[in-house]
């Protein structure tokens, strides 16, 4: 207790008082360095148990190999779910990512009040419907018509993705200095040019990040996959006009089917999705990073 | 005082953009070798301005003549910097802004239908009260940005070297950077940055230069630094600078004007315009006077 208060003197009129913002003091430091840490070890946690559990059935088969074709068996792999997972979500980032930027774009610069509010309310919207029901909404709309494939799928992550892109890039614009904005129209640069080389530029590393955390979300999605691409556990399919299958999805088939050596997998999958959702974001990162600095 | 007709400077968008491409620099390349246009007169003729239902200024007169150093005082809130703003149509660029009354740049509302606000803030350029340099940018790319993002086409990469070199040493900069152009110009300090700024807004060659408070951020060293460089580009250019400092107004100016709000709830107004020895010594109006002699503000 060698603090202030002693070197205050304990007879200062001031003494009960600073002692007890001492304690509130230390009482809070205490709880919320308790809260980090049991938030910071639940995600140890989890990524242990997943990793222990995983890292039996991960081997260099697992990547490159099918699942065996009768479920029980053990060996195999999810090859054509990692193929499909990094198509299916690439063509959602390719559909997803120009829709939403733009649409942060006129949100941030162009929008007046009515406009603005409805679309906001849309993509708020968006951001609560329960993905079962964007596989469904994409089911009714596209699969009914041209049948399940690894496109519907697509369509369907991007529709999870899009408002998570809009939120994210819309922030990181709004946080870009007003001054940054005027400097450039001062200089005679017209409105969409100041946007594409001044702004955007400017809040790249955000926006980045932000489009990181909606690919990490779709690469686990599952709900509207299996309305969707539905699943193909035969051969490794890459014509996405075809039912297709993710490692998601192949979690989920092979964690409830019952079997031991298809549970083990289930494992091994999991921790593939992670690893590549944590590479991915490292990669962004560096990306977001070296681009900032050197242009 | 009246310069020569040059129609292709402002006028209808399509003649304009045509002169436009003939005046950049980036577009004849032998830009930076030769000497600016002349600076150009401004004239403000009963403006008001303000947002939405809000009036800022009103029944504002002014006359900026070429060549010389126009200075703004007044107390905070009485609309200098939206008078400065109105000056290259950037106030306009806010949402529910208005704008009555004439700005002309040699002649030519520069709010009139048809004239392009764009264009206007390639003529009239203007210096911030903040250093705001484009912080993804090296100290090279600031000052080349202008000519890049205005050239219309993608080719980014153009080289620039002279005219950032001419930009840089008009604003006094060049010494201090001239072994680290590649650097970011957020690296540099508070005083460099502005100077950055400033060579930013003379690398487009404007003919008038509009700077609001360029030294409220800086300190005594930097904003003497800035000072030189304002007296230096009288010889080029029109300049219109804010300021509250009134010893500032006193040693870079030839004209000064004073801005008040003369009653509470009132836009503010332009008192009096004059040359700056006078309204300092002996101003005609008596508000001026109290202001200038720090009696009141």
């Amino acid at each position: 207790m060698a603090t202030s208060t002693d070197t205050l003197g304990g007879s200062s009129p001031l003494a009960p008082m600073l002692r007890r913002r001492h304690r509130r003091d230390r009482g809070m430091t205490w709880l919320l360095s308790g809260l980090m840490i049991a938030i910071g070890a639940l995600l140890v946690w989890i990524l242990a148990y997943v990793a222990l559990k995983g890292v039996k059935a991960v081997n260099w088969g697992f990547l490159t190999d099918t699942p065996p074709g009768d479920p029980a068996a053990a060996g195999g792999g999810f090859y054509n779910g990692i193929i499909g997972t990094f198509e299916i979500v690439g063509m959602a980032v390719l559909i997803s990512v120009p829709l939403g930027i733009g649409c942060a774009i006129y949100l941030n610069q162009y929008a007046t009040g009515r406009s603005a509010a409805v679309l906001r309310l849309v993509t708020d919207v968006m951001l609560g419907i329960p993905t079962i029901v964007t596989g469904a909404f994409v089911y009714a709309l596209w699969v009914i018509e041209f049948g399940f494939s690894g496109f519907a799928g697509a369509l369907a992550l991007a529709l999870v993705m899009v408002p998570l892109i809009v939120r994210a890039t819309e922030e990181m614009l709004r946080l870009v200095p007003r001054d940054i904005r005027e400097a450039s129209l001062a200089l005679g640069v017209t409105q969409s040019r100041t946007i594409m080389s001044v702004l955007l530029p400017t809040a790249r590393a955000g926006i980045i990040t932000g489009i990181m955390l909606a690919v990490a979300r779709a690469m686990g999605e599952t709900a509207p996959l299996l309305l969707t691409a539905l699943g193909n556990d035969l051969f490794v399919e890459t014509n996405p006009g075809h039912r297709m299958s993710t490692l998601s999805l192949q979690i989920f088939g092979s964690a409830t089917g019952g079997f031991v050596n298809a549970q083990n997998r289930a494992w091994a999958g999991a921790l593939v999705l992670i690893a590549l959702v944590l590479l991915l974001t490292i990669l962004a990162r560096l990306i977001a990073r070296s681009s900032a600095v050197r242009r | 005082m009246t310069t020569p007709e040059r129609p292709d400077v402002i006028d209808v968008p399509s003649e304009a953009a045509n002169g436009a491409s003939a005046h950049t620099p980036a577009s004849n390349g032998d830009g930076a070798a030769t000497g600016n246009g002349p600076a150009r007169r401004m004239d403000v003729v009963d403006l008001t301005a303000g947002f939405g239902s809000k009036t800022i200024i009103s029944g504002i007169q002014l006359k900026v003549e070429p060549n010389s150093v126009t200075a703004l005082i007044g107390p905070s809130g009485c609309g200098k910097s939206t008078l400065l703003r109105c000056l290259n149509a950037m106030h306009r660029t806010a949402k529910d802004a208005f704008v009555t009354g004439e700005i002309l740049l040699d002649g030519i509302d520069i709010n009139a239908r048809g004239i392009d606000p764009v264009l206007v803030r390639r003529r009239v350029g203007m210096v911030f009260q903040r250093p705001n340099p484009f912080p993804t940018m090296s100290i090279y790319d600031n000052v080349a940005a202008g000519l890049r993002l205005t050239s219309g086409t993608r080719s980014g990469r153009h080289k620039h070297d002279d005219v950032v070199e001419r930009a840089l040493r008009q604003a006094d900069l060049w010494a201090e950077v001239k072994d680290r152009l590649r650097s970011m110009g957020g690296a540099l300090s508070g005083g460099q940055q502005q100077r950055l700024c400033i060579a930013r807004a003379l690398a487009v060659e404007p003919e008038v230069l509009l700077m609001d408070e360029p030294c409220s951020a800086l300190d005594p060293i930097s904003t003497a630094k800035i000072e030189e460089t304002i007296l230096s580009l009288r010889d080029r250019y029109t300049i219109v600078i804010v300021t509250h400092n009134m010893q500032q107004a006193a040693r870079v100016s030839d004209t000064t004007a004073f801005m008040t709000i003369l009653e509470a709830g009132q836009p503010g107004s332009l008192v009096e315009t004059g040359p700056t020895s006078a309204i300092f010594d002996q101003p005609t109006n008596e508000v001026t006077g109290a202001y200038v002699s720090g009696r009141f503000g």
